[in-house]
C-alpha cells in the first residue's frame, strides 16, 4: 500500500514539476513564452525574437510582458491542430489586422498608461483618428526607428507627407541633419497644447530653445506673444528664418508698411534713389531697420535716438 | 521502508534529470537564440571629405562638415545584465564633427535610471559677408568704410557714393553654436510612485544677422534725407551689425508620478532660466560712410547727428525666467469612460536691470521693467464609449495669460514733433482663451467609420493701456473674438487592400464690428471706438497703419483625403491630398469712401496651401526594395499693402526615389535621389499713380507693367546618395557613402542685375548661387 501511495505521489509530483520545469526551460525570450515559441522559434520567426533585445525582453523585470500579454490568450490559435491555417491570435498588429486600433492600444496602455507622457492620450488627435501604437513603434525590433531622432522623421512622414517636402526646403530646422526631431516639439501621445505641441502652447514650445524671444520686453510685438506661427512655418520654407513669406510680404498681413512693392525696389539698374524700396525688399527686408522684431527692451524710446517702440533699437 | 521511501526520490531525481535533458533540446540552440535576443553594440570609425571648395554653404549649414577632412566616429555600446535587468549604455555620434553627441546611461529596469548627455548643434550662416567691420560677435563692432564693390559706374555716381575712400574688406562668415549637457534621473520609490528630475544647461555662442539703422525720421529713408529735405547725403545710415550671442539657458524639470488602479497623476515643477551675457550692443561708427558725412541739419528741430543715432546702444535680449507648477493625470471612471486633466500655473519674470544691460532708462522709468506674466491653464477631457461602436469625446480648455507688468512712461525723448513722447511701455498682452470641443466617432462594420466634431473658442484680449497712442486711427484692436468650427471625417475600407479617408474642417472666426477700437492720436488718451458705419478718415501716416491679422474675421477651411492601396503583395501606393485656406474678411464695410479705403484694403486676404503626394513602395524581391514619392505643393500668400495687392505664390515639386538591396552575399547597397524645385512668383499690383513714383525712381519711370512685378525666385536642390556596405565577417563591415548635392538659386535678396544690396559702409552679402558639394566617407564598423 505504501509502495502504491509512494508511486502516486511520485507520478503527481513528477507530472507537475515536469510541466513547470519544461515550461520554464522552454521559454527562450520572455517569461512564459514557451507556448508560443514552441512554434515561433528561431527557425520559424527569428525576427520576433529580437524583442529580447528590447526593454520588453528583460526577464529580470517582473513587469515585462509575455506574448499573451499583448496578443491575448489566443486559445484557438494555440490549440489548433491540423494542416489548415490556424485562427489568428486574439490580437494581431499587422497592417491588415482586424483588431481595432483601440484594442491594440489598450494592450500597450495596460502598462504604459501610467507614463506621464501618455496621460493626455485619450481624446488626443492621434487617438481619435485610430492611430495604433504599432503604426509608429516596432515592438519586436531591436531598433525602434521612431525612438531615434535620426530616423524618427521618416516614421512621421509616412502620414505627414507635406512636412517631408517642407523640411527639404533651404530654410529649415536641422531635421534631416538629425539634430532636431519631431518629438522635440510635439508630444504625439497627447498634450494640452494645440497641434500636439509638447508644451502648453506654440510660443512656450518654441521658447524651450529660443528663450531669448520670451521677454517680456519694454516694447512687445503682439504677434510674437500670440503665436509664432503667425509669421513662421517651422517645418521649412523658401524664405530665410523659416518665415512664411519674405519681408515685407509677411509683414503686410498686418502692416501697410512703407514704400511700394515692385521691381523698382530691388536695384534694377540705374536709379537715383533706390534706398527706400531697396531696404524694404532686399537684404533682410523690413528687418534691415526693425531689427528687434521680437521685441525691444530698450527703455530709452525717444524719437531722437530712434524709437525702440518701432523695434528699431 | 527505507527502500520504499528511497525509490520515489530516486524516481523523482531520474525524472528531473530526464526533463532537464529534454530541456537541452532548446538549450542546444541557445547560441543562435542568444544572438537574436542579446542587445548589440557597434563602433564605427572612418573619415569623410567634402570637395568643391567654398561652394558648400547649404550642405555645411547644419552638418558642420566643411571642406576639411573629418573624422567620423560613432559608437553604441549596450550591455545588459540579464540576471538583474541592469542596462549600461554608452553612445557617441559625430565625435569628429561640431555636431557631436555623447550619452551615458544606466538603468535597472523598473527601479531607477540616470543619464548624462552632451550635445552640440552648429549653424553656419549660408551667406558670405564682405565687410571692413571688426569686432564681429562682440558688443562693440567697429565699422570701417570699404571700397564700393564693382557695379555699374552710373549707378554709383547717381547714388553719390564715396566709392573709393575706404579700405579693402574681408569675408566674414557667421556661426552659431549650441553646446549642451544634461543630467537626468528617475526612481521608482514604490511600484506606484516614481520621481523624475532632469537638468539641462545649454550655452549658445556666436553671431547672427542683425542690423543697425540711424536716421532722424522715417522720411529720411525715403525722398527727404533730413528733416528739411535739403540734403541727399548723410541723412541716414544702415549697417549690418551682427548680433553678438553669448547666452545660457538652464532648465529644470521635476515631477512625481503616481498611479494606482484607475488613477494616474503627475505633479511637478518646470523651470527655465535664460541669461544673456550681453545686454546691449554699441557700434563704433566713423563720421563718414558711403553717402558722405554722417551729419544732418535736422539739428534745427532737435535731432542728433546720424553718427550719434547709429552709435546709440541697441538692446539685446534680456535675462528672463519661467516657473511652471502643474498637475496632469487621467482617471478611468469605468471601463468605457475615461477622463484626463491638466492644471498648470506659470509665472514669467523679466526684471533685468537696464543699467546692467548698458541701457539708460528715461527719467520716469524704473530701473527694470519688472515684468510678470502669469498664465493659468485648466484642461479637462472626457471620453465615453456608450456603445461598442460609438465613441464620444468632450474637451474643455481654459487659458488665461495675465500680464502684470507695471506701466510707466518710458519715451521721453523730448524732440519737437515726436509723436512718441510721453508714451508707455507696450505690454506683451493679456489674453484669455476658452475652448470647447466635442467629437463623435461611429465605427461601422468592416473598418469604416464616421467622425463628426464641433469646436468653439472665445478669445478675449484686454485692450492695451492708455498712453500708447501713436497716430490717430492707426492701430486697430478688437477685444473679443469667437470661433466656431465643424469637422467631419469618413474612413472607408473598400477592401482588405484598399482603404481611404476624406476629412473636412470649417471654422468661422468673428468679432463684433462695433467692438473695433483704435488709437486716439493724443498721448495720454484712451483708445477710442471706431464706427465702421461712419468712419472718419483713417491714417496711414508714415506707412504705419496696422490691422493685426489676429483680430480680423476669418474663415478657415481644411480638406484632406488619402487612399492607401496595396495593389499587389509587392506594391503599395498612397495618395494624400490636402487643402487649407485662411480667408480674411475685410474688417469694414465696402461702403467706405475711397478716401478711407486704407483699412478696407490693407492686411491679409487669402493664405492658401495645397499639396498632393503620391507615394509608392515596391518589394522587388526578398532582397531588393524600392520606393518613390512626389509631392507638389502650392502656397498662396495674398496680402494687401495699402493701395497695392501683393499676391505671392510658391509652387514646389519634391521627388524622392530610393532603391536598396543585397547585391551579392557580401554587399548591400542603396541609392537615394532627391530633387526639389521651388518657384516663388510675385504679383504686385501697383495702384494707379504709384507707378514708378514712390521712390522717385527715375530709372524706372516709364517702364511698362507687368514688368513692375518682382522677379520670380527659383530654388533647386538635387541630392544623390549612394551607400554600400561590405560584410567582412559576422562581426564587422566596411561602409561607404557618396553624396552629391547641387543647390541653385536666382534669389535677388542680396543683389540683382549685378548690383549688390549695399550697406552704408559698403558691406555686401552674397551666397554662391550655384553650389555643388561632393561628400565621400568610409567607415569600418565593428559589431559585438
Amino acid at each position: 500500500m505504501n509502495k502504491f501511495i509512494g508511486l502516486i505521489i511520485l507520478v503527481f509530483f513528477c507530472t507537475h514539476t515536469a510541466v513547470a520545469i519544461a515550461a520554464a526551460e522552454d521559454d527562450i525570450v520572455l517569461n512564459g513564452d514557451a507556448k508560443c515559441t514552441v512554434c515561433h522559434d528561431e527557425a520559424d520567426s527569428p525576427e520576433l525574437l529580437a524583442i529580447g533585445k528590447t526593454p520588453h525582453g528583460v526577464r529580470a523585470d517582473d513587469r515585462t510582458p509575455t506574448c499573451t500579454s499583448c496578443h491575448g490568450e489566443s486559445v484557438g490559435h494555440i490549440e489548433h491542430k491540423g494542416k489548415n491555417k490556424p485562427p489568428k491570435p486574439d490580437r494581431t498588429f499587422g497592417k491588415h489586422t482586424a483588431t481595432p486600433a483601440a484594442d491594440r492600444n489598450q494592450a500597450c496602455l495596460n502598462c504604459h498608461q501610467k507614463d506621464n507622457k501618455r496621460h493626455l492620450w485619450v481624446g488626443s488627435a492621434h487617438e481619435t483618428h485610430d492611430i495604433a501604437c504599432n503604426a509608429c513603434h516596432q515592438v519586436h525590433a531591436a531598433f525602434d526607428s521612431v525612438q531615434d531622432k535620426r530616423t524618427q522623421p521618416d516614421v512621421c512622414f509616412a502620414c505627414h507627407k507635406e512636412q517631408r517636402a517642407q523640411v527639404n526646403r533651404q530654410s529649415h530646422h536641422p531635421v534631416l541633419e538629425g539634430k532636431v526631431s519631431c518629438s522635440d516639439c510635439h508630444n504625439v501621445h497627447g498634450s494640452a497644447g494645440p497641434r500636439l505641441m509638447k508644451a502648453d502652447s506654440v510660443v512656450t514650445t518654441c521658447y524651450a530653445c529660443h528663450a531669448e524671444k520670451r521677454g517680456p520686453f519694454v516694447h512687445n510685438h503682439q504677434p510674437v506673444t500670440d503665436d509664432c506661427t503667425n509669421c513662421h512655418m517651422p517645418h521649412g520654407t523658401t524664405a530665410d528664418n523659416l518665415l512664411k513669406a519674405r519681408p515685407p510680404l509677411v509683414c503686410y498681413q498686418c502692416h501697410s508698411g512703407h514704400g511700394t512693392p515692385g521691381i523698382a525696389g530691388i536695384a534694377p539698374g540705374v536709379t537715383t534713389n533706390p534706398q527706400s524700396d531697396t531696404f524694404i525688399e532686399q537684404g533682410r527686408g523690413c528687418l534691415n531697420c526693425h531689427t528687434e522684431i521680437h521685441g525691444s527692451n530698450n527703455p530709452h524710446g525717444g524719437h531722437n535716438l530712434l524709437p525702440s517702440a518701432f523695434f528699431l533699437r | 521502508m527505507n527502500r520504499i521511501h528511497a525509490n520515489p526520490f530516486r524516481l523523482l531525481a531520474a525524472a528531473t534529470a530526464a526533463l532537464l535533458a529534454c530541456g537541452q533540446t532548446r538549450a542546444e540552440t541557445s547560441e543562435e537564440v542568444i544572438l537574436l535576443t542579446t542587445p548589440e553594440s557597434h563602433v564605427d570609425t572612418g573619415i569623410g571629405k567634402v570637395t568643391s571648395g567654398s561652394d558648400t554653404k547649404r550642405f555645411s549649414q547644419y552638418t558642420g562638415i566643411t571642406d576639411n577632412t573629418s573624422v567620423l566616429q560613432d559608437l553604441e555600446i549596450i550591455k545588459r545584465d540579464n540576471a538583474t535587468g541592469l542596462w549600461t549604455t554608452v553612445s557617441a555620434r559625430n565625435t569628429g564633427l561640431e555636431t557631436r553627441e555623447l550619452n551615458f546611461s544606466q538603468k535597472k529596469q523598473g527601479k531607477w535610471k540616470y543619464a548624462v548627455d552632451y550635445n552640440e548643434i552648429v549653424r553656419l550662416d549660408p551667406y558670405i559677408i564682405h565687410t571692413g567691420m571688426t569686432g564681429v560677435g562682440t558688443t562693440r563692432p567697429t565699422i570701417a568704410l570699404i571700397e564700393t564693390p564693382s557695379m555699374p559706374a552710373a549707378w554709383a555716381t547717381a547714388n553719390g557714393l564715396d566709392a573709393s575712400n575706404g579700405v579693402q574688406g574681408n569675408d566674414v562668415e557667421l556661426k552659431l553654436k549650441r553646446t549642451a549637457y544634461g543630467v537626468s534621473a528617475d526612481r521608482w520609490i514604490t511600484p506606484e510612485l516614481q520621481v523624475e528630475i532632469a537638468f539641462r544647461n545649454e550655452d549658445k555662442n556666436g553671431a547672427r544677422m542683425f542690423g543697425r539703422v540711424g536716421m532722424p525720421s522715417i522720411k529720411d529713408m525715403r525722398n527727404n534725407p533730413d528733416a528739411t529735405g535739403a540734403s541727399a547725403n548723410g541723412g541716414w545710415a544702415i549697417l549690418l551689425t551682427p548680433e553678438p550671442i553669448d547666452s545660457n539657458t538652464r532648465t529644470i524639470e521635476s515631477r512625481l508620478n503616481f498611479s494606482r488602479n484607475k488613477l494616474a497623476l503627475s505633479v511637478g515643477y518646470n523651470g527655465s532660466f535664460y541669461a544673456n551675457q550681453f545686454g546691449s550692443m554699441t557700434p563704433n561708427v566713423p563720421g563718414t560712410l558711403n553717402r558722405g558725412t554722417l551729419w544732418t541739419n535736422c539739428a534745427t528741430v532737435g535731432c542728433s547727428t546720424v553718427q550719434q543715432l547709429v552709435s546709440a546702444p541697441v538692446a539685446l535680449p534680456p535675462d528672463n525666467q519661467s516657473h511652471q507648477y502643474f498637475l496632469t493625470g487621467n482617471y478611468a471612471v469605468s471601463n468605457t469612460t475615461r477622463s484626463n486633466f491638466r492644471l498648470a500655473y506659470t509665472i514669467g519674470v523679466q526684471n533685468e536691470s537696464f543699467a546692467g544691460m548698458g541701457l539708460t532708462p528715461s527719467a520716469s522709468a524704473p530701473g527694470s521693467l519688472g515684468a510678470v506674466v502669469n498664465t493659468t491653464l485648466a484642461q479637462f477631457g472626457l471620453t465615453m464609449r456608450p456603445l461598442p461602436a460609438l465613441s464620444l469625446n468632450a474637451g474643455l480648455r481654459y487659458e488665461d495669460r495675465a500680464d502684470k507688468t507695471p506701466v510707466y512712461v518710458y519715451n521721453t525723448g523730448g524732440v519737437t514733433n515726436n509723436a512718441l513722447n510721453g508714451t508707455t511701455n507696450w505690454p506683451s498682452g493679456s489674453q484669455t482663451r476658452t475652448a470647447v470641443k466635442l467629437d463623435g466617432i461611429y465605427r461601422l462594420a468592416n473598418g469604416n467609420s464616421v467622425m463628426l466634431g464641433l469646436d468653439r473658442e472665445r478669445k478675449k484680449t484686454p485692450l492695451p493701456p492708455a498712453n500708447t497712442a501713436l497716430f490717430s486711427k492707426q492701430i486697430f484692436f478688437r477685444p473679443v473674438l469667437d470661433e466656431t468650427g465643424v469637422r467631419a471625417e469618413y474612413r472607408k475600407a473598400i477592401s482588405e487592400s484598399l482603404n481611404g479617408a476624406v476629412g473636412a474642417e470649417y471654422k468661422q472666426r468673428r468679432g463684433n464690428d462695433n467692438d473695433w477700437v483704435t488709437t486716439s492720436g493724443t498721448v495720454g488718451n484712451e483708445l477710442i471706438s471706431f464706427d465702421p458705419g461712419a468712419p472718419a478718415v483713417v491714417s496711414d501716416a508714415g506707412g504705419n497703419f496696422v490691422l493685426p491679422v489676429m483680430y480680423m474675421d476669418r474663415n478657415r477651411t481644411r480638406l484632406r483625403g488619402n487612399i492607401d492601396w496595396d495593389a499587389t503583395k509587392e506594391i503599395s501606393l498612397q495618395t494624400v491630398i490636402e487643402h487649407s485656406q485662411d480667408h480674411y474678411l475685410r474688417a469694414f464695410p465696402a461702403s467706405i469712401t475711397p478716401a478711407q479705403v486704407v483699412p478696407v484694403d490693407a492686411g491679409a486676404r487669402d493664405i492658401t496651401s495645397d499639396s498632393l503626394t503620391l507615394d509608392s513602395a515596391y518589394r522587388i524581391t526578398d532582397d531588393w526594395k524600392a520606393n518613390g514619392y512626389w509631392t507638389r505643393s502650392y502656397n498662396r500668400w495674398n496680402v494687401n499693402k495699402a493701395n497695392n495687392g501683393d499676391d505671392t505664390r510658391n509652387t514646389g515639386n519634391t521627388v524622392g526615389l530610393g532603391v536598396s538591396g543585397r547585391a551579392t552575399a557580401d554587399w548591400t547597397v542603396g541609392l537615394d535621389i532627391l530633387t526639389t524645385r521651388d518657384k516663388t512668383t510675385f504679383d504686385n499690383v501697383v495702384a494707379t499713380g504709384n507707378t514708378g513714383g514712390a521712390g522717385n525712381i527715375a530709372g524706372w519711370a516709364g517702364q511698362s507693367l507687368p514688368g513692375n512685378f518682382l522677379p520670380a525666385i527659383n530654388y533647386q536642390t538635387d541630392r544623390i546618395s549612394l551607400r554600400g556596405k561590405y560584410t567582412l565577417n559576422l562581426t564587422s563591415d566596411v561602409s561607404l557613402r557618396l553624396t552629391y548635392q547641387h543647390f541653385k538659386t536666382d534669389d535677388w535678396q542680396w543683389g540683382y542685375n549685378g548690383i549688390p544690396f549695399l550697406f552704408s559702409d559698403n558691406t555686401t552679402v552674397s551666397q554662391p548661387m550655384s553650389q555643388v558639394a561632393r561628400f565621400f566617407s568610409a567607415s569600418y564598423v565593428l559589431r559585438f
